[in-house]
């Protein structure tokens, strides 16, 4: 293990976000078995009084627990100087094999840890609870998914080893590699482009939809997730090329770096910001006939639209001045 | 009208020292009435009054404002019905020292956002309507027990609440004074309030104004009365 502040904070802050979130589960457990509003049972209402709290300290939690893929992926960068073949955190990731499920694991957690504060959120505008079932019963569910990212990132962080040669994102993410990576690099470049510039403007039409009439909260969702997808991948496919101006150098991790003004931060920001804002929509979607969340579901939903839209308006935007602002010429 | 269903108030519950304050009480209490609970020190009045007047949630039981469940809601919706359901006057009053007659009036407005000006000539016709104008620059510890009484009324009434809880207001009253109180809960009946009074003062629960009187005892009902 390599004793770095950020490791350490990212270790400490992981454990304590499974200890709560574990704690959280087993209360958890107790609402799903136990919660009845119409009981005025002393368990009743010790679970209504625990409520506030667990939901208070969640929503810090999950908070963190956003930030903290930022700050895997900076750790991650700012370490590649000490491993042998790395330039960035594409090397430092490859150093052992727990690196690149962490990081899948810690981007589905923040859709999901992002889902869960919407759905809390919605619960806590409403006066009776109306989404406590759900949110617990989602939490229940993401609780495995916490607790595998904290031993994921433990095994990580415990077999950094820094006398490790490892691979370059020149060869990871390279159109002739083998894997994930490399089939991404090797993705079609323009039509790619376009893909991402249709799915784009369907999302902020479906959006603007949204906003404005309250409708199509499905469509708009599943093409936000959609609009995630396909961004990731013609970053990796089309856009990194274009700000690096190589064709051949397919790296989503070196647009974190200062060469390149950290500009991967804002379009990872934007992407996932998007997709969160776009997919709490569809997820709030059900919810809308319960009599007390009748006024404040489409309300939120509206408001999470529109922060939507602006996001993908944010990823369209710095696309458009990279690609079109780049001397590469396909 | 209030409704309370085996209600139940435990402090330190689970601990050796665990003290049942309030225990199995189920009562319905009429709107536009005045209600006393009697009851020696210690017998759960405080506590029911705090209970009733969402300051406190029970450990068991649920109550009803106006078939309205209240003690499962969120503290914020809580703290709403709280400002625009219930006026407050304690036993000691509780006036803030150091600001006037005027300003301690008008201090239960302040989170309702009403306009500053709007809200001044309110609490200015309050005071005027208790006769404690003239000292409604007067701060707080300056004023006589009667004065800090009627300035206390003053700041329950200020956000026209529907029901008004007087937990020993007259403990620390002459008998005149106290028949003045009880004077103004009059007032108050006539202007259709409810009004829930908790106090051992014969003066009180004996005064014609009172429709019920609920006897308690150990935390329980020993009378319902009418």
């Amino acid at each position: 293990m390599i004793l770095h502040p950020a490791i350490i904070a990212l270790l400490v802050s992981s454990m304590l976000i499974a200890l709560l979130v574990l704690s959280a589960f087993w209360y958890g457990v107790q609402i799903l078995r136990s919660w009845d509003l119409r009981s005025g049972s002393s368990l009743q209402l010790d679970l209504e009084r625990r409520t506030y709290l667990i939901s208070t300290v969640l929503a810090y939690v999950f908070g963190f627990q956003l930030a903290s893929l930022f700050l895997l992926i900076y750790t991650a960068d700012s370490l590649s100087t000490l491993f042998t073949g790395a330039m960035c955190a594409a090397g430092t990731f490859n150093v052992n094999a727990y690196g690149y499920p962490l990081l899948v694991l810690k981007v589905v957690n923040f859709l999901l840890a992002g889902l869960w504060l919407t759905v809390n959120y919605a619960d806590n505008r409403a006066y009776d609870y109306p989404l406590i079932r759900k949110k617990y019963a989602f939490l229940i569910v993401l609780a495995p998914f916490i607790v595998l990212e904290t031993y994921l990132q433990t095994r990580y962080f415990l077999a950094l080893q820094p006398d490790v040669i490892t691979s370059c994102c020149g060869s990871l993410f390279s159109a002739g590699s083998s894997g994930v990576a490399g089939d991404l690099a090797a993705l079609p470049a323009i039509p790619l482009l376009y893909a991402f510039a249709g799915i784009m403007v369907s999302t902020t039409a479906l959006g603007v939809a949204v906003a404005v009439t309250g409708r199509g909260g499905y469509a708009f969702s599943f093409s936000a997730g959609t609009a995630f997808i396909v961004g990731i991948a013609s970053l990796i496919s089309s856009i990194s090329p274009a700000i690096y101006e190589l064709p051949t150098h397919h790296c989503p991790f070196c647009v974190l770096q200062k060469e390149y003004g950290y500009i991967g931060y804002l379009f990872y920001a934007a992407l996932l910001g998007g997709a969160v804002t776009g997919m709490g929509v569809g997820v709030l979607n059900p919810f809308r006939s319960i009599p007390s969340m009748a006024v404040i579901i489409p309300s939120l939903q509206k408001r999470l639209a529109v922060l939507s839209v602006l996001f993908s308006a944010s990823t369209s935007l710095l696309t458009l001045v990279t690609v079109f602002g780049s001397n590469l010429r396909w | 009208m209030i409704e309370l269903r085996d209600i139940r108030k435990v402090f330190n519950a689970g601990e050796p020292h665990a003290l049942t304050a309030v225990d199995g009480v189920s009562l319905v209490l009429d709107a536009r009435a005045v209600t006393v609970l009697q009851g020696p020190s210690g017998s759960g009045k405080t506590t029911l009054l705090s209970l009733i007047g969402c300051m406190a949630r029970p450990t068991e039981g649920r109550i009803l404002l106006e078939d309205r469940e209240i003690t499962s809601l969120p503290e914020r919706f809580l703290t709403d019905v709280r400002r625009r359901t219930f006026g407050f006057i304690f036993q000691q009053f509780n006036l803030v020292k150091g600001i006037s007659a005027l300003e301690n009036v008008m201090l239960p407005a302040y989170p309702l956002g009403e306009h500053h000006a709007a809200l001044k000539e309110r609490a200015a016709g309050l005071l005027d309507l208790f006769g404690i104008l003239p000292r409604e620059t007067s701060k707080a510890e300056w004023l006589s027990g009667g004065e800090a009484q009627r300035t206390a009324i003053c700041r329950a009434l200020i956000n026209d609440p529907q029901i008004i809880i007087a937990d020993e207001p007259t403990a620390h009253l002459d008998t005149k004074l106290s028949r003045e109180f009880m004077d103004i809960v009059g007032r108050l009946k006539a202007e259709q309030k409810t009004v829930i009074i908790a106090s051992h003062d014969p003066l009180v629960y004996g005064s014609p104004v009172v429709d019920r009187v609920i006897m308690m005892r150990d935390g329980k009902i020993e009378v319902a009365g009418r």
